[in-house]
């Protein structure tokens, strides 16, 4: 089912209660100890030594060749620090934390895979306002919002909006019938996907590529004054002297295309990440104005007005 | 609190686990450095190589003169008196290190050279 039509048909039975939902796959790691900003700041690429109580940042741990290797989420709870990664690659990031804690440092890790989980509600601001029992708390999409053991956090986008909520894996059954009946509809990987091409989400599909933060756009997670963290010395040489090989579109279809490694009629190397039939993300090398054809398929290609991780 | 705070409710801690028997050597130029600046507190003092996460590589090596510390989870050799420590937390990053000293206005100092690593910055204090 197209996702604009899922969103389209909720708003005709918000009486009802029912939602869309998507339950993420990520990995929960929690760091604890009072040098843990301190530690797990020296590995991101944004600075987050001033992230305050229920503040969230978006994040990039990147290898020393400055090729993304992992996206972050971090919350603070208070003297703890909860960081959302990616299913995938969990073990490699988990030993990069745990492996270079100095001796010296208060830092403690643990996991929360399968024991947490973070779920996305998809509707409108309106109805997603009501999830939260208080009604007259406004949800601030910077801050995350504690209810009982559940975390809340609304992000706005052109067409619809999102609610975040990070809860224990036990409960998403008997929060979701709850809150929004039996009939809620639990969204596919390829809805999500919809939603996520639509709104400037990169995901995994994005990320495993070995590509540099900024041919995915993502130089606004990127802080080059923080001081060093992997993968800085790149790029800071490629901020002030470079020039991106190649960089992510979203692409429009007249047929289906699946994700993979294709070269155009005119020989333009492209890499469909993810595609949800006739649209989706690609990278390519630098590619102007012109269409692409392969073979009896035609795209046509847009820059992404806004980028966001997940 | 919220979920991390609840009663009962905790989660599995990781520990590195990986811990190797250290061996490392010291030039005379490093030794005779390590005499000077310990300054006769070799009795109470040693010398702690460490590393830890970040610099522009992945790791960053750290040293310090300190008090010495409860020798529980370290490793200790000896270098004609000066005690270097290294942390069962580091031992596979630091083991086989060369512990050098260039007496050079420029680029002088203390310097590292590490068998186990693939890359290291310009500056000399990160690797990966």
């Amino acid at each position: 089912m197209h996702l604009e039509n899922v969103v389209a048909v909720n708003r005709l039975v918000d009486n009802m209660g029912k939602c869309d939902y998507y339950i993420h796959e990520c990995s929960f790691t929690v760091a604890e100890g009072k040098d843990s900003i301190e530690h797990i700041n020296r590995l991101i690429t944004s600075n987050i030594k001033l992230i305050s109580n229920l503040e969230s940042v978006e994040t990039l741990v990147c290898n020393a060749n400055g090729r993304i290797t992992d996206s972050l989420q971090i919350l603070r709870i208070e003297e703890q620090l909860l960081i959302l990664g990616i299913t995938e690659v969990a073990e490699n990031t988990r030993k990069l934390i745990v492996s270079g804690i100095h001796w010296n440092e208060d830092v403690r890790i643990m996991n929360g895979d399968m024991i947490l989980s973070k779920v996305s509600i998809i509707d409108s601001e309106e109805n997603l306002q009501k999830v939260i029992p208080g009604k007259d708390i406004q949800l601030n999409e910077n801050k995350w919002f504690i209810w009982g053991e559940k975390y809340f956090k609304k992000t706005t986008y052109e067409e619809a909006s999102k609610m975040d909520i990070i809860l224990k894996t036990s409960e998403i059954g008997r929060f979701i019938e709850d809150e929004f009946g039996p009939h809620s509809n639990k969204l596919t990987k390829d809805d999500w996907n919809k939603f996520r091409v639509e709104n400037g989400i990169l995901s995994f599909e994005e990320y495993e590529h070995n590509l540099l933060p900024s041919e995915l756009g993502l130089d606004k997670f990127v802080d080059l004054k923080k001081g060093c963290y992997p993968g800085q010395e790149i790029h800071a040489r490629l901020e002030s002297r470079g020039k991106l090989k190649r960089k992510i579109k979203k692409f429009n279809s007249n047929k289906i295309i699946q994700p993979g490694k294709y070269s155009s009629e005119n020989g333009k190397k492209i890499n469909i990440t993810t595609s949800t039939g006739k649209n989706g993300f690609f990278i390519v090398n630098n590619l102007e104005g012109e269409s692409i054809e392969i073979e009896d398929l035609s795209l046509s290609h847009e820059e992404l007005d806004s980028i966001e991780i997940c | 609190m919220g979920i991390l705070g609840g009663e009962g409710f905790s989660l599995p801690v990781i520990t590195q686990t990986e811990v190797v028997d250290v061996k490392i050597t010291v030039t005379d130029n490093a030794l005779n450095q390590m005499k000077k600046t310990m300054e006769g507190d070799e009795e109470t003092h040693c010398l702690v190589i460490s590393a830890q996460s970040g610099g522009c590589s992945g790791y960053l090596y750290d040293m310090k003169i300190i008090e010495k510390p409860d020798s529980q989870n370290f490793q200790i050799q000896n270098f004609e008196g000066v005690e270097v420590f290294i942390h069962n937390g580091d031992s596979s990053l630091l083991n086989g290190i060369e512990l050098d000293f260039k007496d050079t206005l420029m680029g002088g100092g203390f310097n590292i050279t590490n068998p186990n690593a693939s890359r290291e910055c310009g500056c000399g204090q990160s690797f990966g």
